[in-house]
């Protein structure tokens, strides 16, 4: 053996001897080193050294740090005489505590990390305290005091809790799976009730949950990791809290990552706290793996249904170190269960509830402890539980909207704390005493509410049947916008996220091309804000980019939304403007592929409101077609690579639609079916490759539509039948999974117009017809919410007309009676004189385009000929 | 020297992290002046006849050096790993210098008034032993030099030590009294 190799045996026969029992020690070297005389004899000199060195003589104190576990008892701290210690965690020491003045019982903790840095920070330290003293639960074992000693250090005063870490209290009284539920919704009580007061605990663990002798919950250490949090007078408190004091094991996938930890962080905590309740085990355990392993299976590995996990033996170890064997008999017998039928009682609802609480996106699992509290109790009533399993509802659409629901709620929840929050904390700043929480809170405040009208944002898109409460977020975000926006004049961040959250507020008010709430003045409005903001912004300091940012966009969406309610020349400004901010932004060196994107996707805009022929438009067909090319020009130029990315091939896409558009426009059928196939071919990879978006499947559909009028111009109405059939089939099941999306009713009433199309060219005019009804009827439908809706009305002018030609070409059928001919002469008269009703009232409001006047002399020509007259 | 900026901290890390052995050299010396700024500056503020807070240290210089937006949880560990290193440093190059003085030799590495309360006479005896008798250990085990530099020096928890060396808990443990027997040995035989 080499010295090295003698080396390491050394230390591993140190390893394993020196676990053993002193008297077993002999035996086992007596074995191990049989030939190896030098080799025991140093491990034997080891091991003495090891038995008769004290630790303290080697390592003396060199570090304050460690006083707080040596603070005697029977000291004094502030007016709390100490008692004895009564347990000590990676935060500090607990000892139990008496107030002298009033005799009362408290226990007392000295935090071992949490040096105070700076006199702010003990300023904040103190007024954070107020906070968490007003939680008053029942279960919620209350904040009394927080000080500092002589040294330095921080403590914190609790009302003193004799009870057990709840994993013991229930292991120790074999409580049954209902018995652990009971006392888990004390839990989830508290822990709702102090998110209704703004705090999430953040360290949620079985040491840190109490339960007392009479069976009575007691959360532990509430808010205390915020309140220990010092963030150096910067923002991101609530990140950099999660990372200081996280437990890997009980950490969420968020807190590992350093992402936002929230309420949603307490949720994924209840849902391991649940988990370890009912199957006895963590479903990320330490055991041997180093922490990078255990954060990494934290963020990557699924964990177990807990059925399945109660059907195996594991090795658990424990706090301290010991390793504890565990059996499915020893699980299930805590339980008063026989193994298989605890499996079989944790299997279903329980399984789904534990799950869902642990899904690793935050956003996917329960929208409030509320929610999983129900489930819970839904589960105990025997009614069926809400959430549902992964891998069957993940791409089912309906599950995307129930959830979305349930964030949207829980959503509306906490903006109405927000706003709350706020007008408490106008009252603090008043008195300078709070200044300085006043102003933490509202910097929590406004991370909160640019979050929320972000997530509302994205939870709305798309959102169906929760209209009412879609309206009310919108209007709480909206008041909580106007009062950010009057207490922070001097703030340029504050002030862009403000103008974000505007220009968001204004997407979910009436986002002209996505779903909505169809109030497009209301969003004009908002979108105006957000533009005055950024341009003041930009005029100071011509170098924020967020702010040129917010300013282009601002800019395009105003352009949108002056295009849909008709100033066309205001749209075509707002445009110019908003690629003049894209172009800036992306002449600088440092700009990537995005802000080509942007650019390029600034000039279809650009083109679309000077001459997109199936917009609102100025109809300059050929400015607009400059503005293509232009685009097809930068989208070609950007990098090989970055052509596999998904945003890039869908801008790609966008690009050859519109130029087909054109060339269908000008007769180049030809060429433009060319464009449309290539656009139909990266939509149908898109959709291969996304198959559960809406948006991919929406475009693929768009994009057999458009192909299918290009076939149809150029006179193959057979592959338009083909095209067509499979577009309105995608639309059909489009609407039929959000009926109340606006977007969804408009493309399908536009899928039956085209199909009357291929109808009537193939001559089977009844069916056509039938396809113009169905048509009419979606965009009434409409109408009835949006009367101002432009487009719509147009579709609907558009699709009368349309009707009223097929109903003269009837009439002039010679097979047909002469009552049949009455009647649809009838019928055709009538609905052109609507149709053209409509397109008097847009000509009035400046829409209208050559198109309409085509279909009008085409729709009156039927009518003439078929012997009628208007 | 300018200060870094937390930016580059964070690169560093990020090289570290992904196994690249010269941004540890990058990195030490920027933890080192760090740590000792603020360790002077502590004991500035301080009554004299107290020691200092070493986690306090090196959580102060991690929110100072490290960009706080952008960081990885892992990160942070390499950043504890590498302050422990650092502390172990500052204090026995504070050591020698004192023992130094105080035996009336030359090489002075550090003006004393900077750190003059940093450690005392005792102390820095001791610190200056266990520093030989770790560099003996680093020899026989490496790990076990390590897993010391982080419980002691840096005042880290066994979690934390884990965390910044990429071993389990038990491992830690076990070096750690691997460690003890051998110190203990050596130290006593040299006493």
């Amino acid at each position: 053996m080499t010295g090295a190799d003698v080396r390491r045996r050394v230390a591993d026969l140190f390893d394993a001897v020196v676990e053993l029992d002193p008297s077993d020690r002999a035996t086992f070297l007596d074995h191990a080193c049989r030939d190896e005389p030098a080799v025991r004899r140093e491990v034997e000199a080891l091991l003495a050294a090891f038995e008769g060195t004290r630790t303290d003589a080697l390592f003396p104190t060199l570090f304050r740090a460690d006083h707080a576990a040596m603070l005697a008892v029977g000291q004094r701290v502030g007016p709390y005489r100490l008692v004895r210690e009564v347990g000590e965690g990676g935060m500090g020491v607990v000892f139990e505590a008496v107030r002298e003045d009033v005799g009362k019982t408290v226990a007392l903790k000295l935090v071992r990390h949490g040096r105070l840095a700076s006199p702010e920070h003990l300023r904040r330290f103190h007024l954070e305290q107020r906070v968490l003293a007003r939680l008053e639960h029942a279960n919620i074992a209350r904040l009394l005091d927080a000080g500092v000693t002589d040294s330095g250090l921080p403590y914190l005063v609790m009302e003193y809790v004799e009870g057990e870490p709840i994993d013991r209290y229930c292991d120790a009284r074999r409580l049954t799976v209902e018995q652990r539920l009971g006392i888990f919704g004390q839990v989830c009580d508290a822990v709702q009730y102090a998110h209704r007061h703004l705090v999430v605990h953040r360290d949620l663990k079985p040491s840190n949950i109490a339960v007392t002798h009479e069976g009575v919950v007691k959360l532990l250490d509430f808010g205390i990791a915020t309140l220990l949090a010092d963030d150096g007078g910067t923002d991101g408190r609530l990140t950099r809290t999660g990372m200081a004091m996280l437990t890997p094991e009980y950490a969420a996938p968020e807190q590992v990552r350093g992402a936002a930890v929230t309420t949603a962080s307490d949720v994924y905590a209840l849902g391991l706290l649940l988990f370890e309740l009912l199957t006895g085990r963590r479903p990320f355990r330490r055991e041997s793996r180093s922490t990078p392993e255990l954060l990494r299976a934290v963020c990557e590995e699924e964990p177990e249904p807990p059925s399945r996990v109660v059907r195996k033996t594991h090795t658990e170890s424990r706090g301290d170190g010991a390793r504890e064997p565990l059996t499915p008999d020893e699980i299930a017998d805590a339980r008063r269960m026989a193994p298989p039928r605890l499996g079989r009682r944790l299997a279903g609802d329980l399984d789904t509830i534990v799950l869902h609480a642990l899904r690793k996106e935050p956003e996917r699992r329960y929208g409030s402890v509320q929610a999983l509290r129900e489930d819970v109790d839904r589960h105990l009533a025997g009614l069926p539980v809400r959430a549902r399993g992964d891998s069957l509802s993940y791409r089912s659409r309906k599950f995307v909207r129930r959830h979305r629901a349930a964030v949207a709620a829980a959503a509306l929840v906490l903006l109405t704390l927000a706003a709350g929050v706020v007008a408490t904390v106008a009252q603090a700043r008043r008195a300078e005493a709070e200044r300085a929480i006043a102003q933490q809170r509202f910097r929590d405040m406004r991370s909160l509410a640019g979050a929320l009208v972000s997530d509302v944002h994205d939870v709305i898109v798309d959102l169906p049947g929760a209209l009412p409460a879609r309206a009310t977020l919108v209007t709480r975000a909206l008041e909580h916008l106007r009062r950010l926006d009057r207490q922070a004049s001097d703030d340029p961040a504050l002030q862009r996220e403000i103008a974000d959250a505007y220009v968001k507020l204004g997407l979910v008010q009436g986002n002209p091309t996505g779903a909505n709430l169809g109030d497009l003045a209301a969003a004009r409005a908002s979108f105006a804000r957000a533009l005055s903001i950024a341009q003041a912004l930009v005029a100071t300091d011509s170098t924020d980019r967020a702010a040129r940012r917010t300013l282009a966009l601002a800019h395009e969406k105003l352009s949108d939304a002056d295009a849909w309610v008709g100033d066309l020349p205001q749209a075509v400004e707002h445009a110019r403007h908003a690629l003049e901010q894209w172009e800036r932004l992306a002449a600088d060196g440092s700009a990537g592929v995005a802000a080509q994107r942007a650019v390029a996707m600034s000039h279809i805009k650009l083109g679309d409101v000077l001459g997109n022929p199936n917009l609102p438009s100025l109809s300059d067909t050929a400015a607009a077609t400059t503005q293509y090319r232009e685009a097809l020009a930068l989208m070609r130029a950007v990098p090989g690579d970055s052509l596999r990315d998904w945003t890039t091939r869908r801008l790609l896409a966008l690009v050859h639609e519109r130029l087909g558009a054109m060339l269908s426009l000008a007769g180049r059928h030809a060429e433009a079916i060319a464009q449309f196939e290539q656009a139909t071919g990266i939509r149908e990879g898109l959709v291969r490759e996304r198959g559960a978006s809406v948006d991919a499947v929406r475009d693929l559909a768009v994009a057999h539509q458009l192909l299918c009028e290009a076939q149809l111009a150029g006179g193959d109405d057979t592959g338009a039948l083909a095209r067509c059939t499979r577009s309105l089939a995608l639309y059909e099941s489009l609407h039929a999974a959000d009926p109340r999306n606006t977007q969804s009713v408009r493309d399908l009433s536009l899928g039956h117009q085209s199909m009357h199309k291929v109808l009537a060219a193939r001559g089977e005019l009844s069916a056509s017809l039938a396809q113009l009804e169905r048509s009419a009827a979606l965009s009434r439908q409409l109408l009835a919410a949006q009367p101002d809706n432009v487009p719509v009305r147009h579709d609907l002018a558009r699709g009368l007309l349309f009707a009223s030609a097929v109903h003269a070409t009837l009439a002039a059928r010679p097979a047909a009676t002469p009552a049949g001919r009455s009647a649809q002469r009838q019928r055709a008269v009538a609905t052109y004189e609507e149709g053209q009703r409509i397109l008097a009232w847009l000509h009035e409001r400046g829409q209208r385009s050559s198109e309409d006047s085509v279909l009008l002399a085409r729709a009156r020509t039927a009518l003439v000929g078929g012997g009628a007259g208007p | 020297m300018t200060a870094p900026s937390p930016h580059d901290v964070t690169r560093l890390l990020d090289s570290l992290r992904g196994g690249d052995r010269a941004a540890l050299d990058a990195l030490f010396p920027l933890v080192y002046d760090e740590l000792r700024r603020l360790a002077r500056r502590q004991l500035a503020r301080e009554r004299p006849g107290h020691t200092f807070d070493s986690v306090a240290l090196v959580n102060e210089a991690y929110l100072k050096l490290v960009d706080q937006d952008g960081v990885h949880l892992q990160n942070r560990a390499h950043f504890f790993g590498v302050s422990a290193r650092a502390m172990r440093a500052i204090l026995v190059d504070h050591a020698r210098a004192r023992n130094a003085a105080k035996r009336g030799g030359g090489g002075v590495a550090i003006p004393l008034d900077e750190v003059a309360e940093l450690l005392s006479d005792e102390q820095a005896e001791h610190v200056e032993r266990l520093d030989d008798a770790l560099a003996e250990l680093a020899g026989a085990n490496e790990e076990a030099t390590r897993v010391v530099e982080c419980l002691y020096f840096g005042g880290l928890t066994l979690d934390e030590t884990a965390e910044a060396l990429g071993m389990s808990v038990a491992t830690v443990r076990r070096r750690w009294g691997f460690a003890k027997a051998w110190l203990g040995r050596t130290l006593q035989a040299g006493a």
